[in-house]
């Protein structure tokens, strides 16, 4: 059977019986949701690699060990290992987190993927920056549970465990991110002009 | 770019403590989620290759 047809337990199993194989195509499958989720949060990319590195550290050595839940699925528990860091470092730095401008690579701009005016291209950038910083307004419980949500594509049952909270809560941080982004946008009469 | 005043933010925020939690998503915030999905996806990003390379060689390092 191919890698890419087994799944994460499959993977996990692998990998503890010694084939590395089984890890390469578990952080093929979910480097992006893992990193993203880490960046969105610290707002930093040499940071978020620094920590992204640093929890695959701990995956690995915990995997090693022959320690893993197996209770859990994978992706929430390294995502778990991730917020666990990020937080780790707040506390140890006694450091908050900063909005820096957004230099990353953005695979469509490159590819011009839109067949778009200059001025189009202009007003969907401004919108993408207003959304980024409004989201960084956003309280840190509100903020983490929409990151982890969107990108990290948990249930909302996965990121009550991770945060401690009931799933009421985490559900209730999630409507109160979403009702807030959308004051804010009718507050700055900003208008997402999706293409 | 955008400003808000921490007196706007304040307005904001303070209205959440009446709000409901109980339930799910509504429709219109379901809606909405929906409407600025593709800007949250504008995000994602990808780690950089020498980072999974330093990853799988502490693993293989481990296996010796």
């Amino acid at each position: 059977m191919k890698l890419q047809n087994k799944n994460d337990h499959e993977l996990v199993h692998m990998y503890m019986a010694g084939e590395e194989a089984g890890l390469e195509e578990l952080i093929r499958r979910h480097k992006s949701k893992i990193y993203t989720s880490i960046y969105m949060l610290v707002k930093d990319e040499y940071l978020a690699e620094d920590i992204f590195q640093d929890t695959f550290i701990k995956v690995i050595n915990t995997l090693k060990a022959g320690k893993y839940n197996e209770e859990g699925k994978f992706l929430p528990w390294v995502l778990r290992i991730g917020h666990n860091l990020v937080i780790d470092y707040f506390r140890k730095d006694k450091r908050t987190p900063i909005i820096t401008n957004g230099e990353g690579f953005d695979i469509f701009d490159v590819l011009g993927f839109y067949d778009e005016s200059i001025e189009d291209k202009m007003i969907r950038d401004q919108t993408h920056q207003d959304l980024k910083a409004m989201i960084q307004l956003l309280p840190s419980e509100q903020k983490e549970v929409l990151i982890m949500r969107h990108y990290g594509d948990m249930s909302f049952k996965e990121i009550a465990d991770i945060t401690n909270v009931s799933i009421n809560t985490a559900l209730g941080r999630m409507r109160y991110a979403l009702n807030n982004l959308r004051k804010m946008m009718d507050t700055k009469e900003l208008s997402l002009k999706l293409i | 770019m955008i400003k808000i005043s921490t007196q706007e933010l304040n307005s904001l925020f303070l209205e959440n403590k009446t709000a409901d939690t109980s339930s799910v998503l509504n429709q219109e915030e379901e809606s909405f989620y929906i409407s600025i999905k593709s800007e949250l996806n504008r995000e994602v990003r990808h780690p950089h290759p020498s980072t999974i390379d330093n990853i799988l060689a502490h693993s293989k390092k481990l296996s010796k």
